[in-house]
């Protein structure tokens, strides 16, 4: 990991920094992080859908780290192993969230099911790239409706760029697993994007 | 090679990660319109997200994080001095989840098929689930007097059974076929079943963790002061008796989660339905028609089978209720 500190210094030692933090040392355990914080955090965000809830959970998982690195295995990747807590942490907020709203009004498919009948035009344009605001908050938008299995993976390789190896040590899943995520994922998004268009498409018409 | 053979290789070929295959899945694109289709729109696809913006750090993210962290070593340094004792919480929490992943593997293993080829494995968790269970009897009998410098070893001793007991199940599971690993993971990650309680106890953390130790639980989850778990309805008449009459529960609420699994249910009709009317269309059609009809085919039963594992595991879990145990707080 290459990481320029104030004095531009390039630390070398990771390992260092952590038995520093180990034993309380607050200062190198901000160092430690420093490169993995903002990551963490855009995958949180785009896993809980909103910035608030993105800063908590990147933080309260800091945290879990924080007192954990004694648990840290010195031979594995670091990074994995902060990312993980994040992505464990964010899990379990989602669970909790559930909970609380106890048999909610979730969006049930159906109506949805139907819609897919009359589409005409498949595919998504292929020259509407994310360019404006109103894109990027669509995306936004419909990665939220993908169903939480999915997302994880499809944030973690087509947002983060990470591989499918690493992932699969990030969530602890097989690399096969990972893989059949990924294409139901995206096939969800997609879906997703195609009704919203419509939708919208048919909005337009209707103001017309 | 059949298109949906192709596309599912696309997948893999706009990530970097097909190692083979390459020339075929680039051949195939040159001449079917339907997959380049679909070759183009998972590009865009992955264009769009890899193009959505990266957020800054809230302006106060490393303020506040710096916070929390001087309480954290304020509070670790009251522990030390107070009650050198939980210490010994720390390796005791996570042996209830290596209980859990080990259980879990097993109890998913048995309502499962194909379980001739397993045998071996199974032998190999029941035995990690032995050795984890004797090193909680050794651990029980020492922290007591053990200094916190001597439990941090033995804490560390005590990762590296982690590492193994996981790394055993984790193999295990990379010899099932797909769909059963699905199958095993999804069971880790969703509400499954119907029905459940959340008890408020006035107990201590030990105390509960015992309690719960003696019954027959499933996906046990300990948190800072909660336990989340699994058990078979018909033990849990048993348990809640038993519960109440040993501890004061404060508070008992329902949870129900059938408005949840129905609407998986609805959600895997509409989609069957959908799927047939397809089939039919695609039936009908004329064979230039056909070919793009065939990769929304393919795509809504690929939907379907989403469905079908989701509403596997609910049977799993038809007969389980969930239980949450919180601790008032002291």
């Amino acid at each position: 990991m290459v990481y320029l500190s104030k004095g531009v210094k390039r630390v070398e030692n990771e390992k260092d920094l952590i038995i520093q933090s180990i034993s309380g040392d607050i200062h190198s355990f901000e160092v430690l992080i420093k490169g993995y914080q903002k990551m963490a955090y855009n995958v949180a965000y785009r896993i809980m859908g909103n910035e608030e809830d993105a800063k908590d959970m990147t933080q309260e998982a800091l945290i879990k780290v924080y007192k954990n690195l004694s648990k840290f295995r010195m031979d594995s990747s670091f990074s994995t192993w902060l990312y993980r807590i994040v992505m464990n942490t964010c899990k379990d907020e989602l669970r909790k969230k559930k909970l609380k709203v106890v048999s909610i009004d979730q969006p049930i498919e159906t109506g949805e099911g139907q819609m897919h009948m009359d589409i005409e035009d498949t595919g998504l344009k292929p020259d509407e790239v994310v360019e404006s605001r109103e894109t990027q908050v669509e995306v936004h938008e419909a990665l939220q409706e993908v169903s939480e299995t999915n997302r994880v993976v499809v944030v973690l390789r087509d947002i983060k760029g990470f591989s499918y190896a690493e992932i699969s040590e990030i969530i602890e899943v097989p690399v096969g697993t990972i893989k059949s995520r990924i294409n139901r994922g995206r096939q969800e998004l997609k879906n997703i994007l195609m009704n919203k268009r419509k939708q919208s498409i048919s909005l337009v018409r209707k103001e017309v | 090679m059949k298109c949906a053979e192709i596309q599912n290789l696309i997948q893999e070929y706009v990530d970097g990660e097909l190692t083979h295959s390459i020339d075929l899945v680039e051949e195939h694109i040159k001449s079917c319109d339907a997959c380049k289709a679909f070759y183009d729109e998972t590009m865009e696809l992955k264009n769009m997200l890899s193009g959505l913006d990266m957020l800054e750090l809230p302006d106060d993210f490393e303020t506040s994080l710096h916070t929390k962290l001087v309480e954290v070593n304020e509070a670790l340094e009251i522990e030390k001095k107070v009650t050198p004792l939980k210490k010994y919480r720390t390796p005791m929490k996570w042996v209830g989840s290596i209980a859990a992943i080990a259980l879990v593997s097993i109890a998913v293993t048995r309502i499962m098929p194909f379980e001739t080829a397993m045998d071996a494995n199974f032998a190999s968790m029941e035995m990690a689930v032995e050795e984890t269970a004797a090193f909680d009897n050794a651990m029980a009998d020492e922290a007591v007097e053990e200094e916190s410098m001597e439990m941090a070893e033995a804490s560390s001793e005590y990762t590296n059974t982690e590492e193994d007991t996981e790394e055993s199940v984790v193999t295990s599971v990379m010899k099932m076929d797909t769909d059963n690993q699905v199958r095993m993971f999804t069971a880790q990650n969703m509400v499954l079943a119907p029905k459940g309680t959340v008890y408020h106890v006035n107990v201590s953390f030990d105390t509960a963790e015992t309690f719960i130790g003696n019954y027959d639980y499933r996906d046990l989850i300990v948190n800072e002061s909660s336990f989340e778990f699994y058990m078979h309805q018909e033990d849990v008449l048993a348990f809640d008796d038993a519960l109440k009459t040993t501890f004061g529960v404060t508070e008992e609420v329902f949870i129900d989660y059938s408005l949840e699994i129905e609407s998986v249910k609805i959600a895997y009709e509409n989609q069957k339905i959908l799927v047939e009317q397809l089939e039919a269309d695609y039936e009908k059609a004329s064979e230039s028609d056909k070919e793009s009809l065939k990769v929304d085919l393919d795509t809504e039963k690929s939907i379907l089978m989403g469905f079908e594992v989701d509403l596997n595991t609910i049977k799993v879990y038809e007969n389980y209720q969930q239980i949450i145990i919180i601790l008032n707080e002291e």
